[in-house]
This record gives structure tokens, C-alpha cells and sequence, in this order.
């Protein structure tokens, strides 16, 4: 691998796997900025910084970003508060929002937005070891998103989830860019290999838990070499679901992205990656560059037969082929879950679990759905309160007395109703949805668009009525 | 309405089946060539309104300018020769005088010259 990178890798994120972090001071959780189209918008980290170091982390393209991180300074959540807060103790401020509207009626928590819970630092420290025995505890339902195959394999660990195997409040994402060791060798420093992965998800499928096959980031040129085998191989291994997301680039790209990002260009097989990104995205989504749908479909297709034919959860995050999902949830957990049900306690008040309805009815009836704003988000009061939008992106550029009546369904509204915003389901479903009118409360009304690739499918024998 | 709404019927097709034939057998290299060369994403229609209304879809939106003139005294010059409402919001009323003015343009009747700003 090219030295440059894992100089920046250890010293932006490895220096930190020998590191005992700070027992408090890093706020989580917090709501994803991914709200209007997530199933699991309470995420959650215990600590500031990963112990992984994923050339392709869109987490590392954010924080490197941030002139204040040239010092690392490992935080961790402060454990035994959040395990107060979740039990119905809350202190903090944010914590007695997040119990009001999430923990009180156990919402399902996801673990593993922006850094790996059993990196290399919890398999050094077990600092986030008596918060998930707590969640045991209460029952209370929670999905972790995680390459630690290490630490899930660790004595401490197997004791702990065996003691939890018959409550089923767990499900567990396992991530991965492909099936090869030596390839995966190349994009991941200090993450345990794609065989001892699938080895962890054999275990915890053994033990009866809900496991997910996170191919996320897919990278077209290195997933696809060889995804067939890697797929058989989780589903003997014991997966329930597929979740994919294709690798997006950002176009604001600072050196150690840079590096990387030729990185990536040499093994994927072309000599500029912005090239490359900047040819194949639509432009309408703005500097967050995505590959537009022509590109992704022969691997969307493979991935979504495999999981039809075997019953799988297919689950689809990106904003192409999101219509796909065969659950409400594009991170892959189901609709229904009868061995706990708590881990259904997802919100269906979000754009994937609505096109997923849509693209369902037009495939059994023919009849084309309309979405209206006030239907897709109703029902989540988390979305009127003005406490839980202060730190979302969109208030930048209001003024402080603006920023402080902010609630999520406002930003939401705005982007909803404004058809220049990259975020504007037009743009970034890319004409999945497209307005044809407004409603009598003001707000655009979107119809689902069929394309042509549902037709071509459905000649080809591919159901899409599931 | 329907399957041709956006990718038109049978165009997004032939590329895509195109590339489906043309990438087998070929190295990494290749792939993303062909990708570049065949899968470029089409554009989607450009809208007039950043914000919606309930104007945005309707026909007179889409025959819809704003203009701003650069300086007041260009517009009391403007209001002098055509009929301006400013109920609601400033608004050209009866169209036909400005259209035999362009028309006159259009027929070479009178000519505007970009250098010196004036028409003759």
C-alpha cells in the first residue's frame, strides 16, 4: 500500500488504537443528517474517533476536514450517564430529549455511524463493554454497524452476547468492500479480514441474532470482482439481509483525501478518480458526488435477484434504486421481526419505507403513488421539536433566532419544496420522484416515476411486486 | 406518463445492454473506459422556480421573466411607455406593445447595437 497513506491513516486514526480515551466529553448520540430517508435516525457513537482505517471512511473525509483535529483527542461518551439517560434517568439536556422522544419508547439505536464500536480502541479498552451489557439488560433493542470481528470474537465479548442470544435485542451490520483478504488488505489498515468476518457472522447467526451483510461502500472495481462468492458466502454463513451503498466522492477534497483517492484510482482501474466521478454523477446532487444509476444497475441487479431468490432482506441506501428495498428499512432489518419485536421499532416516516410502498404498488396494480409531505413525515414528533435541528447542517446561514425555532420537519419543508436543492427528492432520487403539483398546504406533491429499468427486469423475470 | 417519463424508452436500453455486451471479459481498466465513454448520466429537465408554489407547474410559470432594471430612472422611463401594476408585486399589464417592439427587432425594422447601446 502506498506509504503516504499509512502515515495518514496512523496518525489520523491508528494513533489513536493505543490511546484510553477520555471517560466523558464526546456527545452522542445525535440525529442523522440522513433523516429525510432513514429508518434509524437516533445514531449513535461512543467515541470520537475510529479505530480503523478504511482508505475509503467517508467519516475520515469529514473530520480531516476539521482544521481543530490536528491533535487527537480520544473522547469516549460518558458511559454511565448514557446508561442513566437510556434507563429513564436522563440528565443532560440532550439526553432528556433523546429519552423523550427515543429512548422512553425503545427505538431501535444504531451503533456505528461515524467510527466502528469494536475497532482496535474497544479491543484494547472494552470502554464501551457496560453500556451494551446495560442494553442487554433493559432489552433494548439496538443495531451495531461493525468490521470488529476481533473483538466480537474475544472471550468477554462471546460471553456476553451468548447471554443475550435468547432476547434477541441485538442485530449486528457487517461491513464489507469484498470477499478477498489480500485485496481487502489494500483499503483497510488494521481491520480484521473479509474470512474472519463472515467467521463473525456465522457465530452470531449460530446464536440466533439478526445479521446484515453491509456492502457499504460498494466501490465499483473492487466489490464487484467477486461479489457472487462473496454473497454465497455469506448466506451460508448465516446472513438475513444485503445492505448496499455505492461510494460517493467529495468533490472538496483535501491532500490526505487526495492521496487516497489516487489511491483507489490506480486499484479500481482509472488514472483520475475525480474524472471519473465528475463524468459519471449527476451534477443535479450537488458536490457530493454519486454515480448515476446506468453505472450501478448490473450490480444492484446481481445483488437483488441473489436476495429475492434467497430470501434476503434486499436493502438499498444509496438514492438510485433505493425504490428496491424489500424492507422499509434500507439498512436492512425487517418489517417484522417476531423474535423480538422490538427490533421493528423503526420509523416508517421517511422517504425509503414510502418509494418502497410505491414501487410495490405500481408493480401489483399499476397505479402510480403520490407522496405528500405531511403523510411521508407525520407521526415523529422528534420532527416539530426545535431542540433536536441545532446542529444540522441547513441552519447555517440563519440567524440565531431562526436557528433556535428550526425543527427537522422545517428543513425537511424547504428542501421538500425547493427543486434546485441537491436534496430535493427530484434531484436526489433523480427523477425517482417527480413533483406534478402542490398540495393545499403549499407543498410540492411528487408522483413515483417508473423507468425503464423496472420494465427491462420484469421482462427478464425479476419480481418486483416483493 | 410512465416508463418514458425519464430515461426514454429504449435509449437508456441500448446503453446500458451495450455496456452489459461490450465489459465482459475486459480488466478493471477497460470497464471504467467503456463506463465513461457509454454511461454518462442524462440530465434532468432544468425547472424555473427554486422554491415551489402553487404556480410553479402551472403553463404561465413556465412564460414567466423577472426583470430588474438597472436603475430607477430606466423604469419611470419604462412606465412612461408601457402600463406597470404594482398591486402585489410590480407586473408588466398588456403585453402587446412590448411584443410589437420585439417584433419590429425581429423583422430588422429597427436594429440595436450592442457597442454604443442604441437602437436605430
Amino acid at each position: 500500500m502506498d506509504k503516504e497513506i499509512i502515515k495518514e491513516a496512523n496518525r489520523f486514526v491508528l494513533g489513536c488504537k493505543n490511546k484510553t480515551p477520555e471517560p466523558r466529553g464526546y456527545g452522542s448520540p445525535r440525529i442523522s443528517s440522513e433523516v429525510a430517508d432513514c429508518s434509524m435516525p437516533m445514531t449513535f457513537d461512543n467515541l470520537s474517533f475510529c479505530g480503523f482505517g478504511c482508505v475509503y471512511c467517508f467519516a475520515y473525509f469529514f473530520k480531516s476536514n476539521n482544521p481543530a483535529i490536528n491533535e487527537i483527542s480520544l473522547k469516549s461518551v460518558d458511559v454511565d450517564s448514557t446508561i442513566k439517560a437510556i434507563s429513564g434517568h436522563p440528565t443532560h439536556k440532550n439526553e432528556k430529549l433523546f429519552y423523550k422522544h427515543f429512548y422512553k419508547r425503545k427505538f431501535l439505536l444504531h451503533w456505528g455511524g461515524l467510527a466502528d464500536p469494536f475497532c482496535n480502541i474497544e479491543h484494547k479498552n472494552y470502554c464501551a463493554f457496560p453500556l451494551i451489557e446495560a442494553l442487554g439488560d433493559m432489552n433494548y433493542p439496538t443495531l451495531f454497524s461493525t468490521k470488529g470481528a476481533h473483538t466480537l470474537l474475544s472471550p468477554k465479548y462471546q460471553k456476553l452476547f451468548q447471554k443475550f442470544s435468547k432476547q434477541r435485542n441485538f442485530a449486528f451490520q457487517i461491513s464489507m468492500v469484498t470477499g478477498n483478504d489480500a485485496l481487502a488488505r489494500d483499503v483497510e489498515i488494521g481491520v480484521p479480514s473479509p474470512t474472519k468476518r463472515l467467521e463473525v457472522i456465522k457465530y452470531l447467526s449460530d446464536m440466533g441474532y439478526w445479521t446484515i451483510l453491509r456492502l457499504r461502500p460498494f466501490i465499483i472495481g473492487i466489490t464487484d470482482r467477486d461479489l457472487e462468492s462473496l454473497l454465497e458466502r455469506a448466506l451460508e454463513a448465516g446472513i438475513k439481509g444485503v445492505s448496499m451503498e455505492f461510494f460517493a466522492l467529495d468533490a472538496r477534497a483535501n491532500v490526505g483525501m487526495k492521496t487516497r483517492y489516487d489511491w483507489l484510482a490506480k486499484l479500481i482501474g482509472t488514472p483520475d478518480l475525480m474524472k471519473y466521478f465528475s463524468m459519471l454523477s449527476p451534477s443535479e446532487r450537488g458536490g457530493y458526488m454519486r454515480l448515476n444509476r446506468l453505472v450501478k444497475a448490473p450490480h444492484v441487479k446481481t445483488v437483488y435477484k441473489f436476495c429475492t431468490e434467497n430470501k434476503l432482506v434486499y436493502a438499498c441506501s444509496d438514492p438510485d434504486f433505493k425504490e428496491l428495498n424489500t424492507s422499509g428499512s434500507c439498512c436492512g432489518m425487517p418489517d417484522f421481526y417476531p423474535a423480538n419485536p422490538l427490533l421493528q421499532n423503526w420509523t416508517r416516516s421517511q422517504l425509503t419505507y414510502h418509494l418502497k410502498e410505491a414501487r410495490r404498488l405500481y408493480h401489483q396494480t399499476g397505479e402510480l403513488a403520490l407522496f405528500h409531505l405531511t403523510d411521508v413525515y407525520k407521526d415523529e414528533p422528534f420532527l416539530h421539536d426545535p431542540n433536536l435541528a441545532n446542529d444540522h447542517v441547513a441552519v447555517i446561514g440563519h440567524c440565531t433566532a431562526d436557528r433556535y425555532n428550526l425543527t427537522q420537519f422545517h428543513i425537511l419543508q424547504e428542501q421538500w419544496n425547493n427543486l434546485r436543492s441537491p436534496a430535493n427528492p427530484r434531484n436526489y432520487l433523480h427523477m425517482k420522484m417527480v413533483p406534478v403539483s402542490v398540495d393545499e398546504e403549499g407543498n410540492v406533491v411528487f408522483r413515483y416515476n417508473p423507468m425503464d429499468y423496472e420494465e427491462r427486469w420484469v421482462e427478464e423475470g425479476i419480481d418486483l411486486t416483493i | 406518463m410512465g416508463i418514458q417519463d425519464f430515461l426514454g424508452k429504449g435509449k437508456a436500453t441500448d446503453r446500458s445492454t451495450k455496456y452489459e455486451e461490450l465489459s465482459k471479459g475486459k480488466t478493471e481498466g477497460e470497464k471504467r473506459k467503456l463506463e465513461m465513454q457509454l454511461l454518462k448520466p442524462e440530465k434532468i429537465p432544468p425547472h424555473l422556480s427554486g422554491l415551489a408554489d402553487k404556480n410553479t407547474f402551472s403553463d404561465i410559470a413556465k412564460r414567466t421573466v423577472k426583470v430588474v432594471f438597472p436603475d430607477s430612472e430606466s423604469l419611470t422611463l419604462f412606465r412612461k411607455h408601457f402600463k406597470v401594476s404594482d398591486r402585489i408585486e410590480p407586473s408588466l399589464l398588456g403585453i402587446d406593445k412590448l411584443m410589437a417592439v420585439v417584433q419590429l427587432l425581429e423583422d430588422r425594422k429597427i436594429t440595436y447595437d450592442d457597442k454604443s447601446k442604441k437602437a436605430s
